[in-house]
């Protein structure tokens, strides 16, 4: 008996409130344990949509079991890092007081944060190279710091399936390589990860598996060999010669 | 009394220290559990169920009244009557904002008006009334803390200790569902839950300060704290400590202050106590205040 997937969908389709069209329509995949996944498309083709509606912060039909159970079995197994953009960086939190909060999951609600926390948020932080920044207010940094904030408050949860919203969007090419090395590291440690990304360009050398999205599901598989022009003109309705364009942006 | 500083060094009297001290606890309590309010971006939310509570209020005195109680100036059922049509007010926001295409701004602006206007029909039509004692209910709206009984004093204490001990309980989620919602869902905490404990704090701090500050003016308590310990600190904790300290003192403050100016409305004159201490820190605040602003500074990510 082979071991489950860590994250298996089938047959997944949602529609927002009050909204006449469908945002994902029978969406059905499983992930390879061990692998890196980019899910890819073009804008509004549902990405963010499918991962949040996975992680049970949407409420889809179909069935999405995490190594054959339900979400809430294996919560702690399971780390998500939400698009940059969707936090207020004016808040009052040192960057170390955010990846504690990775740990928030596990201690409870009377738990104390303990010495051995922080040195594991320390660590985690050393790990992205961001330990001398623990104390900084969070708007304080750059965007690629802030970036490697969220990675390592999703490092100390270490989760087995780490699912991320765009974590290259809007960082510098310093911090992109950390965290490149941070994903070979955890892939090599035998976590998965799934990741929507908006850089058509990259997929092919970055993923193992891509997850090709415009409402539907268009393919699933290798991204060296899915990532041909045909599909991508399927994915972004255009038609043969703009191609190269719709790669850069 | 006559002198000013004789009432701030408690020596007016058993029933103005009392009043006093209340005051200071409502004022920690509200500015405590305003913090993550204010953090969250959502503090008008209090502006509705303060206003929301009016309606209540009436139909709890004509209740009384019918049932021929005190000629219908019952604390307890206009206490139990603000509370429950607040959270009808609450829920109705949150229908709204689920079930139409109104956003929750909008919501909230719907059902501040609309319980707003409805209390204020009700009042009039109790004020015709003959038989019913009526003359202390208009001080709900705009706060009377002179008159306050023992009671009420008891109840704002006992108030202040649920809050600081739910606030210093739950700090932790509170701190996780004001940053980011949702990250707090994927952890898996309650945060369904844990909202109700947050808005049901906030609507007990509410009701319990409508007669002492007012429902017009009891949003202020809960924000104007929590706006100015921002300019002086960065971190959590510190901020909700000086929020604290900055809610009693200017409640303290400004309950002196209305003792000493006979009839001046208490929730306004606290309020301008707050309003000074936020000019102030507009200007001289170390976090961003206007004279520590860096030039052409760059805040990233907002």
């Amino acid at each position: 008996m082979s071991s489950p997937s860590p994250l298996l969908v089938s047959d997944l389709s949602l529609r927002y409130p009050g909204q006449m069209d469908m945002a994902l329509e029978n969406i059905s995949f499983s992930l390879t344990s061990g692998s890196l996944t980019g899910v890819i498309g073009p804008n509004g083709a549902g990405k963010s949509t499918l991962i949040k509606a996975a992680l049970g912060l949407l409420k889809p039909q179909g069935e999405i079991l995490f190594w054959g159970q339900s979400l809430k079995a294996v919560r702690q197994r399971v780390a998500y890092v939400p698009q940059r953009t969707q936090v207020d960086w004016d808040f009052p939190v040192s960057a170390l007081d955010v990846v504690q909060m990775g740990l928030y999951g596990q201690i409870g609600w009377l738990g104390r944060l303990r010495k051995e926390h922080k040195e594991a948020a320390l660590s985690a932080m050393e790990r992205l190279r961001i330990a001398d920044l623990a104390q900084r207010q969070i708007g304080n940094l750059s965007g690629g710091q802030q970036q490697r904030v969220f990675l390592a408050r999703m490092l100390l949860q270490n989760a087995d399936l780490c699912i991320l919203d765009e974590p290259f969007a809007g960082i510098d090419a310093a911090a992109e390589e950390i965290i490149i090395n941070l994903f070979q590291e955890l892939k090599s440690e035998g976590k998965t990860i799934l990741m929507v990304h908006h850089d058509l360009q990259t997929a092919a050398t970055l993923f193992d598996d891509i997850i090709l999205l415009n409402k539907t599901l268009l393919y699933h598989g290798s991204a060296s060999e899915g990532l041909n022009d045909e599909r991508l003109r399927q994915a972004y309705h255009i038609p043969a010669f703009e191609t190269g364009r719709a790669a850069h942006g | 009394m006559d002198d000013l500083g004789a009432i701030l060094l408690l020596q007016g009297g058993f029933a103005l220290n009392m009043v006093l001290f209340s005051a200071l606890c409502l004022g920690a309590c509200a500015a405590l559990i305003g913090v993550f309010f204010y953090l969250r971006k959502d503090i008008l939310i209090a502006d509705a169920l303060s206003h929301a509570t009016l309606p209540g209020i009436g139909a709890g005195f004509l209740l009384a009244l019918a049932l021929g109680i005190n000629g219908g100036m019952a604390p307890a059922f206009l206490l139990i009557g603000a509370f429950a049509s607040a959270v009808l007010g609450g829920a109705g926001v949150q229908w709204i904002t689920r079930h139409t295409r109104l956003s929750h701004d909008s919501a909230i602006a719907s059902v501040l008006s609309v319980f707003y206007a409805a209390g204020i029909v009700l009042f009039s039509g109790i004020q015709r009334l003959d038989n019913a004692s009526q003359a202390g209910l208009n001080h709900f709206l705009l706060g009377q803390i002179a008159g306050m009984q023992v009671h009420e004093a008891f109840m704002i204490c006992a108030l202040s200790i649920i809050v600081l001990g739910g606030c210093v309980l739950y700090f932790r989620d509170f701190l996780l569902l004001s940053f980011d919602q949702t990250y707090a869902q994927c952890l898996g905490r309650p945060t369904t839950r844990l909202d109700k404990i947050m808005l049901g704090l906030m609507l007990g701090v509410i009701c319990l300060g409508l007669k002492t500050v007012g429902l017009v003016l009891i949003l202020a308590l809960l924000v104007m704290p929590a706006a100015i310990a921002r300019f002086w600190s960065a971190r959590i904790v510190p901020m909700s400590l000086l929020s604290v300290l900055i809610g009693a003192g200017a409640c303290y403050g400004g309950a002196a202050l209305s003792a000493f100016y006979k009839n001046a409305p208490t929730g306004s004159t606290i309020i301008l106590v707050l309003a000074a201490m936020l000019v102030f820190s507009f200007v001289f605040g170390v976090q961003k205040g206007l004279l520590f602003m860096k030039r052409g500074a760059n805040y990233v990510g907002s």
